[in-house]
């Protein structure tokens, strides 16, 4: 199955009402209750997103929010143009947990913001294109307060999660019974964000060996924790998805003397195992902690490694010039960048570049990642850019008019130069979402 | 007139622990290495990465080809966070020479042969605990009496230190915990003609145990001449510092390059055919921190392949410089081919040490013989860190005889108490008080063994009941897939590993387990 959406349409109009109904150029084909993924709409920006539809006709769909069809998309502006009408990815799938609310431990701050920011991720069209059904989100916002005194209320419980991965395992089992292949789908993503720890009975745990808290894990019940690489792996063992990509941003803390809960379901071997393509990335490593910060403006609280992984993932300058985000690629990205923001936490990642996982195909929007700001005194001199490959020819040259350079560079090394004996300024583009500023000199 | 070298000579000469990476323009790494790095690469742009275990430090630089040999300097920042006083990393404190003095003042005198020197230290960024920063650590012998009360040392400044000196053995270092948790321990070699350092950070042991108390899981440990002391100034105590920090992260960074000079001194030494005695003096004077070797040791082993000659070559070194350390003996333990000789009366040091030390009780059950302590903290172990910590054990009860294990037979009696229940369900139906930790531990994996058979079991009967017609070679080939890896599992080889017990602990669990199950029955 291919790794590419199915074009539905082009828009021709978006309708500047409530519910905005949208026009397509050609005959869209489907009916009530259809997911469609929308982008490229200028002006009318609320039509951009992950919407479910109801067939007003031949080519016109009205957009609402939810399955149900009640709640409907309210309209932001008068469509200028652009636009393209795209499905789903049917076949991959994720699950997707934020956990801020432990009546045991601390309440953490930015879990379930990057749960939702994963989340709105894996459905938008510029990332995951995952269906909106497809999707298992659990907060624990979504849950009643916790009675502190009464463990039956501090939820979700380990059982909660394992329910949400037997969902994929029976039908694994199933599938086979019944066909002979445990293929369920394209792809599993896992997101895991909360409390963590690294249980261990053996000495040297497992490095990979991280474990997600549950709402009702206690000092004295450390056993109410999901092994995330455990679960994985049974996946990955049974084929039941052709790649199988894990997140946790939980600490890592080890603690001796909890038995690890491994993945409760007996092996499922499939002959197809040895081609299941793997990306894993744990927070932090072994015995560490992972770190909440705030970024942004206005601050919010995130995961560092989520906060890291999204700009990854969101990434033009990460992609390339094929527009493909590869699992080493966004793993080179989140070793390098991590520990900038924090020196003590460092991610543990698995990612196999023989079988590398095209995470997104898209192409590159090419924004300006990059700012260079000059001091007046340069005013009407050449300055020339310079990438690491060839540093004799330069890749573009900008006469300083008292305004900033903005353009758009790929991940690399660069350097600047200008007439006068100014010595060059070398600079790096990470890859990260964020404008690179530039002064020179 | 210049000349343009199409590859030039890039050097970094880091510290021996400190890992360097060279990247080149796209970011993809050129060249990965613990300490000294040297590379030629064409002209271009590059970037180095240093990386201690809290600081990561980048600079970008230039290769123009006008120049043979670059050399790239190390920022002065990237040193290691230590609760030792150590110069490069301690500012505005008076801590290390507090350190460095106690280390050498007259000791309390509790035997002959070695000494042992415990630092507690107030670290700038933690709270001033509510009491005595030492109360509540004692120093006992490898079987649990009393030796020393740290609670009533002098503090200056938040710290706290004692020089003592005792004989050449292992003994427990006990810290107490709040209200009625059990203490936490950990094992102290002392080796002949060493002292034996160790500095303990104050900060809090769990999140329900707020006050500051000697942090057992972040000491730092060092070995020096006992006449020398405490160095804070020299470089190869933060190397040390460096090697047990990555230890501690599971991070194998080995420094190769000390490794290797250490054994060419050693091999120098041993060329000069003196008797054992001068060869031990000359080593003393050659590798003044036989940790630091230790520490390397058990880094590779926790990489993919060590190379097991220079492995070898190391043990060998260290016990010419220290004797029979149970740490240098667990390297050992590990090789291949190497024969185990030692039995633990007491646990080693370090974690990585009792894993090798678990994995040989497949063969060897008296590696960790019944009624001994290394036995009686299976099932307790605590923290985390790189060392091996234990809840303290309750005194030693009669060793209770052990046939061979059947563990099919005691799985039915657990199958029997399981019912309908999940495994915590069932433990604590049965009594969880009533069970020893290792009794426990037993109890939980074959239940969850169990367990995972019976919903197997059960999937594969619905899949049956679901398709009426057919054939249902699947399914039955699942339910018989889900038997076979219960059997599986739930061999003595199979626990061992996965709960870390030792097997003779194991075998005495297991048999006591059985017996109160019957006699519940």
């Amino acid at each position: 199955m291919s790794s590419e959406p199915t074009r539905v349409a082009t828009v021709a109009a978006c309708s500047n009402e409530t519910p905005i109904v949208v026009t397509t150029a050609e005959s869209h084909g489907l009916s009530d209750g259809a997911e469609v993924k929308i982008e490229g709409v200028l002006g009318q920006d609320a039509a951009n997103g992950a919407f479910f539809i109801r067939r007003v006709g031949d080519r016109d769909l009205a957009l609402f929010r939810d399955q149900n069809l009640t709640t409907p998309v309210q309209s932001s502006g008068a469509h200028t143009g652009g636009g393209i009408v795209s499905l789903p990815l049917p076949e991959d799938h994720a699950l997707v947990v934020g956990l801020n609310r432990y009546p045991a431990f601390k309440t953490l701050r930015g879990a379930e913001g990057d749960a939702v920011r994963f989340y709105d991720w894996l459905i938008s069209p510029s990332g995951g294109m995952v269906a909106i059904r497809n999707v298992q989100r659990i907060l624990s916002s979504d849950f009643p307060d916790a009675d502190p005194n009464d463990v039956a209320t501090w939820r979700p419980p380990l059982e909660a999660l394992k329910l949400e991965f037997r969902r994929h395992s029976d039908r694994a089992f199933a599938n086979k019974a019944k066909t002979g292949s445990s293929r369920v789908g394209r792809r599993l993503y896992v997101f895991l964000a909360g409390h963590g720890i690294t249980p261990a009975r053996a000495a040297s745990p497992n490095l990979e060996d991280a474990a997600l808290l549950m709402a009702s894990a206690s000092a004295q019940a450390y056993g109410e924790h999901l092994l995330g690489y455990s679960w994985a792996e049974w996946f990955v063992n049974a084929a039941a998805f052709d790649e199988v990509l894990l997140f946790m941003d939980c600490c890592r803390d080890v603690k001796n003397n909890v038995p690890p809960i491994p993945c409760s379901l007996t092996p499922l071997l499939d002959d197809r195992r040895a081609d299941v393509k793997v990306f894993g990335a744990a927070a932090t490593e072994l015995d560490s902690q992972s770190w909440e910060q705030d970024f942004g403006t206005p601050a919010q609280p995130y995961g560092v490694f989520s906060y890291v992984l999204m700009q990854g993932l969101q990434s033009d300058a990460l992609r390339g010039e094929a527009g493909e985000l590869t699992g080493t690629r966004l793993a080179s990205f989140l070793d390098d960048e991590l520990p900038k923001l924090r020196a003590d936490q460092r991610p543990r990642l698995k990612s196999d570049i023989t079988r590398d996982v095209v995470i997104i195909r898209r192409p590159s929007r090419r924004a300006a990642n990059v700012e260079i700001a000059f001091s007046p005194a340069m005013t009407g001199q050449d300055v020339h850019l310079f990438a690491s490959e060839n540093l004799t020819t330069p890749i573009q040259s900008f006469r300083v008019n008292g305004a900033a350079w903005q353009l758009h560079l790929a991940r690399g090394l660069y350097k600047l130069v200008a007439p006068g004996g100014r010595p060059p300024r070398l600079f790096e583009v990470s890859g990260s979402t964020e404008v690179v500023h530039v002064d020179y000199p | 007139m210049s000349t343009t070298h199409e590859l030039v000579l890039v050097r970094v000469e880091a510290d021996p622990v400190v890992s360097v990476c060279i990247m080149k323009g796209d970011l993809t790494i050129v060249k990965e290495k613990v300490g000294r790095l040297e590379v030629k690469v064409p002209p271009g742009l590059y970037k180095v990465r240093f990386a201690a275990p809290t600081v990561v430090r980048d600079a970008i630089f230039e290769v123009t080809g006008e120049e043979p040999v670059i050399t790239i300097p190390v920022p002065a920042d990237v040193v290691v966070a230590s609760p030792a006083p150590l110069t490069r990393a301690t500012k505005g404190t008076d801590h290390e020479s507090l350190a460095a003095r106690l280390s050498v003042a007259p000791p309390v005198h509790l035997g002959d042969g070695g000494s042992l020197f415990v630092f507690v230290r107030q670290l700038p960024e933690t709270k001033a605990p509510a009491g005595h920063p030492t109360a509540g650590v004692t120093l006992r012998t490898s079987s649990g009496e009393q030796l020393f009360d740290f609670g009533n040392l002098p503090v200056h400044n938040g710290c706290a230190g004692v020089n003592l000196s005792v004989a050449p053995g292992t003994y427990l270092l006990r810290v107490v915990r709040e209200g009625d948790a059990a203490p936490i321990e950990q094992s102290v070699v002392v080796c002949s003609g060493w002292q034996t350092q160790i500095f303990l950070p104050l900060g809090p042991l769990t999140c329900d145990d707020p006050d500051p108390r000697p942090q057992l899981e972040h000491a730092a440990v060092f070995m020096a001449d006992e006449e020398v002391g405490f160095q804070p100034a020299k470089p190869a105590s933060e190397w040390t510092e460096m090697a047990r920090s990555w230890l501690a992260r599971g991070r194998a960074i080995v420094p190769i390059d000390a490794v290797g000079r250490a054994l060419d001194d050693a091999r120098e030494v041993r060329s000069l055919n003196l008797d054992a005695q001068m060869v031990r003096r000359m080593l003393r004077d050659k590798l003044s921190n036989p940790m630091l070797g230790i520490y390397a040791a058990h880094l590779m082993i926790i990489q993919s392949h060590p190379d097991e000659a220079v492995l070898s070559a190391v043990s060998d070194t260290l016990k010419d410089l220290i004797g029979d350390h149970p740490d240098v003996l667990a390297i050992d333990m590990w090789l291949s081919g190497r024969a185990v000789r030692t039995p633990y009366a007491s646990p080693p040091m370090l974690r990585t040490s009792w894993d090798v030390l678990v994995n040989r009780s497949r063969e060897h059950d008296q590696l960790a013989p019944s009624g001994s302590y290394s036995a009686r903290i299976s099932g307790r172990l605590w923290g985390g860190g790189a060392w091996l910590i234990w809840c303290a054990p309750p005194a030693a009860a009669a060793v209770q005889p052990q046939g061979p294990i059947d563990l099919i037979a005691l799985a039915e009696q657990i199958r029997l108490f399981l019912g309908p229940h999940t495994p915590v369900e069932a433990l604590y139906k049965y009594g969880r008080d009533r069970l020893t930790p290792t009794e426990v531990a037993v109890f939980r994996y074959i239940a969850n063994v169990i367990y995972g058979e019976r919903y197997v079991q059960q999937v594969a009967k619905d899949l049956r009941e679901s398709n009426p017609g057919h054939a249902g070679k699947f399914e039955t080939g699942l339910a018989d897939d889900a038997t076979t890896f219960a059997h599986k599992e739930l061999t003595a080889d199979s626990m061992l590993q996965k709960l870390a017990i030792p097997a003779a602990a194991l075998k005495e669990a297991a048999t006591t387990l059985g017996r109160k199950l019957q006699a519940r029955v």
